[in-house]
């Protein structure tokens, strides 16, 4: 158990690419820390870097207080999980977890022990003389994890661990998984694509784009007040709704002809970028026309409605069933509350009008 | 080139490859360096004296009408070869391809001759076309078709073809019941329900996904009957009779070590290896290609 | 395949045991001839079955060899052929893991240099550069030893080629993990990378065996020494008896002993020797 902090890591390849700009970051004790963003965004660079697999160009790397950039993956004493799990596959279960506390001469009565309690807790223990061929998914999983358990290591790295699994095994594993960091109370970091992971393992979130950390925080204050449009498309299913517009001192006029006010903002006339979740999107009992639907998608707990907005798509996701087909003409309601705003580099505005909650930004004509 | 993983080390990574550059180096580069300069060389017929005389020993083989018409006659050779075991192997294993009982046996019965060594192989075949106490020449001779490869070239030749075809028929089986097998069964199917019989399917469908295959295995046969008939040759006919048999290796290995011109030899040397650079990175272009495919 | 006529298939069943049986005609002939006694060879009428001097003809070629054309026994044949093969198949697999290991794991100064270095030794047989390379073994006094017989057939990079495709295909999370579980490169080479490539050093052992058993020309140059013939090249030297017919039941029982290993392994080992075979050409 320890804590890891990264000092403005760099990574750039020998070719001059960039793969992490910057990193900052401190983790504590016993911590869940996420890593998320699109594929080549650095993420995996990241993690590699503080596990020593890849060498650090520029920063530190700090793990318990001593700053590691210089020391073998093996001498870090952290233990990492795979995404294809990189089971040795001449070894058996048991073989495979006890490797690491061999080289490190562990004796031989404790490895044993190690090893039955870490498949004990991974019911793992019928298999531990077969061999990973012979091993489901979701067990080779389970034995990858056990093989960084048994380590009793200051920090577990996750690498995707659950990408290779189907849906179903998915969500059981990434139970498990919190489940059992919880217990453990070792410090962890998890870097994913999959924002649904990132969103209900993580104590804190980063979300990376392009080598950099565009946001980091709890999962939910990321989602609530995105610091970036970036951060604000990539969280959450479907996507916010960016929209485009021009701030005149008194509206936000919309590519479509919208045209929204925007209640106590106090801003120079200039272009800004608009964006509400799907949730937020409400249909009003207007005899306005602000949009037409184009196709409607009931999922049964709620339904997604494709509203073509002009030029722009948008979508809507009333609760339950709605009877709106395609072609219908629909008028939409805008909370304030809910309305995110960006300026034209896309890092958010900070907009606060009075009376939040009950205000809506109403369309004008 | 390799995986991104890479151990640290400064001292270990030229331990390891030590051996191999050691071997390579005394008895590979060294040797080839000493033909390349004798290439330049000629000595006079006591070994007393050497001198420099450039690219003469080139323009000498070149210019030499015994080693253009070994030139031919490797070609030849290798043409030969590579026509009579790819024929035979890929009628067989098309045949074994589709054989459903028995499949594994006749695999096993039709790959063991790849274990014979060249110059074995060809003194089995010269025993049995000997015109007088071999089955086949003496059949051949019985039979009014006169056969004797002490005396007749030409029939020297074929021996030698058809000695070194027999055994590279398993090694060109081998490689066309791989390309076969890996050819989808859908596609197959698909061929048929379009309407396809079976010669007709061959044809259209299962030979011209063998093409990388074939492509390669032509290569393969050419280097092969260039190198390994050199067994062959010399432990059943010595080149003769009359040169007939005399292929480039063959006059390598005879010039040098028989006739002990060692600046003529080392010149065939040289042109030689500019045969196989070329004929190597053909192959490597080749399987390029079909890594893409 | 998809239709399922009778006639093809006896047709298939027919050319196939044609094809079987015209691969082994000559092999049989020269078998039918080591059974019979000099007589018989010469009688002029061919028999397609053995005759009875079997134990006979082959224990003379085993034990006595051919004292008239210089041979010595088969039995000390056979037992050089089997050392060089063994030394040949042994040395370049260890030489070339070596290489391949430190080629695709690590990074280095002259990395790409040595690769290209080991690379060209596949554009000169040794058929080609035999002349230069008898003179080399000659002066480092190697004539007539297993190492002169051995280490020039031992400079070659199809093994190290092999070694290190296989490497390659190996995920490169393996010996990230090994790293993760403190195992350094020594380590992680003997506990993972060797027991993976347990069968490709099977396969690759079953295709050398093979080929340095079959070493036809070198052996005949490098050694002098009748003490030191291998069984291959010392079947030329009963052939090319001069001014005689040469003694072909002798011969052939020496042919048949001199194929026998070779033959055998592939038998045993198809499985592996097909693998070998495909693999050492990709």
């Amino acid at each position: 158990m320890a804590t890891v902090h990264l000092d403005a890591l760099f990574k750039r390849y020998a070719n001059g690419v960039p793969a992490v700009n910057g990193v900052s970051l401190d983790v504590a004790d016993g911590e869940f820390i996420v890593v998320v963003g699109p594929s080549g965004c650095g993420k995996s660079t990241l993690l590699r870097m503080i596990a020593g697999l890849e060498t650090v160009t520029e920063g530190r790397v700090v793990i318990d207080g001593a700053e590691v950039n210089r020391r073998e993956p093996g001498d870090r004493d952290i233990a990492m999980v795979f995404q294809n799990y990189a089971l040795y596959p001449h070894m058996t279960v048991e073989g495979n977890m006890a490797y690491g506390l061999r080289n490190r001469r562990v004796p031989k009565a404790e490895i044993a022990e190690r090893v039955r309690r870490a498949a004990e807790i991974l019911e793992l223990s019928e298999l531990l003389q077969r061999r990973p061929s012979q091993l489901s998914g979701g067990q080779r999983q389970r034995v990858a994890m056990g093989r960084a358990i048994v380590r009793e290591p200051k920090a577990f790295l996750f690498d995707e661990p659950l990408s290779n699994l189907d849906a179903k095994l998915r969500v059981q594993m990434r139970v498990e998984i919190k489940r059992l960091q919880r217990r453990l109370g070792t410090t962890a970091i998890y870097v994913t694509h999959d924002q649904v992971e990132a969103m209900t393992l993580a104590d804190r979130l980063v979300v990376m784009n392009g080598g950099i950390a565009e946001q980091i925080g709890p999962p939910l204050e990321l989602y609530d007040a995105p610091a970036t449009t970036f951060v604000a498309g990539f969280l959450g299913a479907p996507a916010m709704n960016l929209l485009a517009a021009e701030w005149d001192g008194r509206f936000a006029r919309l590519a479509s002809g919208l045209a929204l006010a925007l209640p106590d903002l106090d801003r120079a006339p200039g272009p800004l970028t608009l964006g509400i979740r799907p949730e937020h999107l409400h249909f009003a009992a207007d005899s306005r026309a602000d949009a037409t639907v184009e196709l409607v998608e009931p999922l049964g707990a709620d339904t997604l409605v494709h509203l073509r907005l002009g030029d722009a798509m948008v979508v809507a996701r009333p609760t339950g069933t709605v009877g709106l087909a395609s072609g219908d003409a629909v008028a939409l309601d805008w909370p304030a509350a809910h309305i995110h705003l960006f300026d034209a580099e896309g890092r958010r505005i900070l907009w606060t009008p009075s009376e939040r909650e009950t205000r809506s930004c109403l369309p004008v004509a | 080139m390799g995986p991104q993983v890479v151990f640290r080390s400064r001292v270990l990574p030229y331990l390891l490859v030590a051996p191999q550059l050691a071997v390579t180096l005394i008895f590979f580069f060294w040797p080839a360096a000493q033909g390349l300069r004798q290439s330049f060389l000629r000595e006079d017929a006591f070994g007393l004296s050497t001198e420099f005389v450039g690219f003469e020993n080139y323009a000498t083989v070149l210019a030499d009408p015994t080693y253009l018409e070994a030139f031919g006659r490797s070609l030849a050779m290798g043409a030969l070869v590579a026509a009579f075991s790819m024929g035979l192997a890929l009628l067989f294993a098309t045949m074994a391809d589709r054989v459903v009982r028995g499949a594994h046996v006749y695999k096993t019965l039709l790959v063991w001759p790849y274990a014979v060594a060249p110059a074995l192989a060809g003194v089995l075949w010269f025993l049995m076309f000997n015109p007088t106490i071999g089955v086949v020449g003496y059949t051949l001779n019985r039979a009014g078709i006169s056969w004797n490869h002490y005396l007749d070239g030409d029939q020297a030749f074929l021996l030698v073809v058809l000695a070194a075809s027999w055994k590279e028929i398993s090694y060109d089986f081998v490689f066309f019941l791989a390309g076969l097998q890996s050819i989808p069964r859908g596609v197959i199917e698909a061929a048929a329900i379009d309407g396809a019989g079976p010669a007709r399917r061959f044809w259209t469908i299962v030979f011209p996904l063998l093409a990388p295959t074939s492509f390669f295995l032509l290569v393969v046969n050419i280097v092969y009957a260039f190198f390994e008939t050199f067994a062959v040759i010399h432990a059943t006919t010595q080149g003769g009779p009359g040169g007939a048999t005399e292929t480039l290796v063959y006059k390598v290995f005879n010039d040098g070590f028989i006739g002990l011109d060692f600046g003529s030899s080392a010149a065939q040397s040289a042109i030689l290896m500019v045969i196989v650079s070329l004929l190597t990175v053909a192959q490597f272009r080749l399987l390029d290609r079909r890594a893409e495919a | 395949m998809v239709e399922n006529r009778p006639f093809l298939a006896l047709l298939r069943h027919l050319v196939l045991i044609l094809g079987v049986a015209l691969l082994a005609l000559p092999v049989w002939l020269a078998f039918v001839a080591s059974t019979q006694d000099g007589g018989e060879m010469l009688s002029g009428q061919f028999s397609l079955l053995p005759s009875g001097h079997l134990i006979e003809n082959y224990t003379a070629v085993l034990f006595q060899g051919l004292a008239s054309a210089g041979v010595p026994p088969v039995e000390r044949m056979i037992f050089n052929s089997l050392t060089m093969a063994l030394a040949i198949s042994v040395g370049k697999i260890a030489i070339s893991i070596l290489s391949a290991f430190a080629i695709v794991y690590f990074r280095f100064p002259l990395r790409k240099t040595i690769f290209w270095m080991i690379f060209l030794t596949l554009m000169l047989p040794v058929e080609v550069r035999i002349v230069p390379t008898f003179q080399v073994v000659s002066d480092l006094g190697l004539l007539n030893s297993t190492a002169g017989l051995t280490l020039p057939l031992i400079a070659s990079a199809t093994a190290t080629f092999l070694f290190r495709q296989f490497f390659l295909s190996v995920p490169p999370e393996l010996a990230e993990a090994a790293r993760m579980d403190g195992a350094g490169p020594m380590r992680f080479f003997t506990d993972i990378l060797l027991p993976l490539s347990r069968t490709n050093i099977a396969a690759l052992f079953v295709i050398l065996f093979i080929y340095g058993w079959n070493q036809y020309i070198w052996p005949f140059v490098a050694t002098t020494d009748e003490s030191h013939y291998t069984v291959v090249m010392g079947i030329q030297r009963m052939v090319a008896v001069p001014d005689s017919e040469p003694i072909w039941n002798v011969v052939m029982a020496t042919a048949i002993l001199g194929m026998l290993p070779p033959v055998l392994v592939v038998l045993a080992m198809q499985r592996l020797f097909v693998k070998g075979l495909v693999d050492s050409e990709k």
